[in-house]
This record gives C-alpha cells, sequence and structure tokens, in this order.
C-alpha cells in the first residue's frame, strides 16, 4: 500500500463516511423494547413474596393459641359456667375428658416461649414481605 | 448525556427505576440499528437484533463493570446477536475479493462522488458499505459513527488491534473500490433514462 493510497482513503472515509446520516429504526422502538424488558421482568425475573397462610389466618391462630394457654395457666374457666349455653342433651361430663387443667399444666417457660414465638410469626410476615420484595 | 451520565442511569435501573432504560434505548437506538443493518443488510432482521441487543443487554446490566465505556460494551453485543443473526440465517458472504476487483483509480472516485448529489452520494456509500465483509462494515461503521478507537474496537470484536487496522483499510479500500463502478453503473442508468 502506498502512502498516497492511504492518505487518500483516509481523506474519502473522512469525507464520506463520517458524514453519512445514521438509520432510524421504526418509531415505535422504544415502547416496544420496554415493553418486552418490563414484560420478562414481572413474568421471570422478580420473585414476589406470598406468605401460604394470610395474615388473618395467622392472626386467627395467635389468639386461638394465646386464649389456649391462658385456659391452661389460668385453669379457672368453669365448665359448669358454660351451662346455660350449651343444649340441654350434651353430658358436661364430657368436658372433663378433654380438660387440660388437670391432665396437663404447661410449665410457664413453655407457655412464654410459645406466646413470644407466636408475636414473632405475626412480626416476621411484614417484615419478609418488606425484605424480599425490597428493590423490585 | 455523556459516559458519567451513563453510568448514573445504569445504577438507578439496578437500583429498581427500570423505566430510566427506556434514555438509554433512546440514546444509542439509532447506531445500534445502523450497525445491524450495515452487517445484516435486510431492515426487519436489524430491527428484530437491534431489539434482542437492548433485551439482553438490560437482563446483563448487573455485568456491566463500568470499567470500559457503556457503548463498547453495547457494540460488543450488537456485534455478537448479529454474527448470531447471521449465522442461524446461514447467509453466504456475497463480498467482492479485492483481488478480483477491477482497479479503480481513487481520484476518480473522489472526483465523481464531489460532484454527485449529496442524497444520491450516500446512497451509493451506503449500498457499497453492504456489500463488505460483514466484520468491515461493523468496524467501518462504528470507527467513523461513534469514533471509537482502535484499541475499543479490538474490544469489542475480540480481535487484535493490528487486526483491527489491516481490517480497516482493507474495508475502506474495497469500500471506495466498489464506489467506482457502481457509481458508473449509476451514470450510466440515469444516462439511458433521459
Amino acid at each position: 500500500m502506498s502512502a498516497h493510497e492511504k492518505e487518500l482513503l483516509k481523506r474519502l472515509s473522512e469525507k464520506h463516511i463520517k458524514t453519512l446520516k445514521t438509520e432510524s429504526p421504526k418509531t415505535d422502538f422504544m415502547t416496544e423494547v420496554m415493553l418486552k424488558v418490563t414484560h420478562k421482568r414481572v413474568d421471570t425475573s422478580v420473585f414476589v413474596y406470598k406468605s401460604p397462610i394470610t395474615t388473618p389466618v395467622w392472626a386467627a391462630i395467635a389468639l386461638a393459641f394465646i386464649a389456649l394457654v391462658l385456659y391452661v395457666i389460668k385453669g379457672q374457666i368453669s365448665i359448669v359456667a358454660l351451662e346455660k349455653y350449651l343444649p340441654r342433651n350434651i353430658e358436661l361430663s364430657l368436658f372433663d375428658k378433654f380438660s387440660f387443667v388437670e391432665s396437663s399444666q404447661l410449665p410457664f417457660v413453655v407457655v412464654s416461649v410459645a406466646v413470644i414465638f407466636t408475636l414473632l410469626t405475626l412480626l416476621e410476615i411484614p417484615m419478609m414481605k418488606k425484605l424480599v420484595n425490597h428493590n423490585r | 448525556m455523556n459516559q458519567k451520565d451513563d453510568k448514573q442511569i445504569i445504577e438507578e435501573i439496578l437500583a429498581g427505576r427500570v423505566e430510566r432504560y427506556g434514555l438509554l434505548v433512546k440514546k444509542y437506538e439509532t447506531l445500534v440499528f445502523t450497525l445491524a443493518l450495515r452487517m445484516i443488510t435486510n431492515r426487519e432482521d436489524a430491527e428484530e437484533v437491534a431489539q434482542d441487543v437492548f433485551v439482553k443487554s438490560f437482563h446483563a446490566l448487573n455485568t456491566y463493570k463500568g470499567d470500559a465505556k457503556f457503548s463498547t460494551w453495547l457494540y460488543r453485543i450488537t456485534y455478537n446477536t448479529c454474527l448470531d443473526m447471521l449465522s442461524r440465517k446461514r447467509r453466504q458472504p456475497a463480498y467482492y475479493d479485492l483481488d478480483n476487483l477491477q482497479h479503480t483509480d481513487l481520484q476518480e472516485v473522489e472526483n465523481a462522488l464531489d460532484k454527485m448529489e449529496a442524497e444520491e452520494r450516500d446512497e451509493q456509500i451506503k449500498k457499497a458499505i453492504t456489500m463488505l465483509p460483514e466484520e468491515e462494515a461493523f468496524l467501518i461503521t462504528v470507527y467513523y459513527y461513534d469514533e471509537q478507537s482502535v484499541k475499543e474496537l479490538a474490544e469489542i470484536t475480540g480481535l487484535s488491534e493490528s487486526n483491527v487496522k489491516i481490517k480497516l483499510y482493507r474495508g475502506r479500500k474495497r469500500l471506495f473500490t466498489l464506489l467506482g463502478p457502481l457509481i458508473n453503473a449509476e451514470k450510466k442508468s440515469s444516462y439511458e433514462r433521459t
């Protein structure tokens, strides 16, 4: 290659290629790209945390559990006191078989742990949602 | 919007502001599309490739380290996606071997180009670019349109710097050599029309 030819090619390129206009894609190109990008993101990329048990159900479970624990601790709910609310044909002695009061008085530590655990579970749901869905 | 802005936008996208990606698409869509069109030569396929490039780059944004220009990184994806498309389409290269081309006096080509109307001249040059081998068409387009350095071109294509220089020279020579007969053919057909 001669130096002259090289120079000439450079000059021609600078003069004619550099001044060429770029080509434009169709007008809705960006919209289509953004649709593809966001669509894929929603479909495949994002893991949205959904607790299998919903918050109200957790709350109901916790309340039932707390009520049961209180019943076990106190042991003062008299079945007899429920007599007026029960149908006449039900034998009150049946309830004795299911009473925790006489059969098992749970230690205070176990009950406390259970209560704390329940409260933590209730706290965990919004925290997990916030943590897992963060920045998505 | 400079390189620093690009990085800031990328940080925002990675932080969850997906809509900011539109700014990058708007900024680079014409050059990515032009590159694809120069390599693939078919408008529809080039559009498909360009979209694919932006979708791919979006999903790979977290791998962009920021040590090179964002455009360099994006053009590398463009180059590879175009090569993939070409191999998928199994397009046979129809470029012209320099040795088999008739000798063209480059000075005459320059004179002829200078006399042509701008629009007609641009058409002929674009036509000649599409007749180049894909690699040369890509290198010439990025080199002159976006003023990427030889080093950056080497990073994009994975070629050595000396190889890039050789291919740029060959591309330029092939382009303007091809333009000689193209201009003559155009002159002849316009003469016949009148």
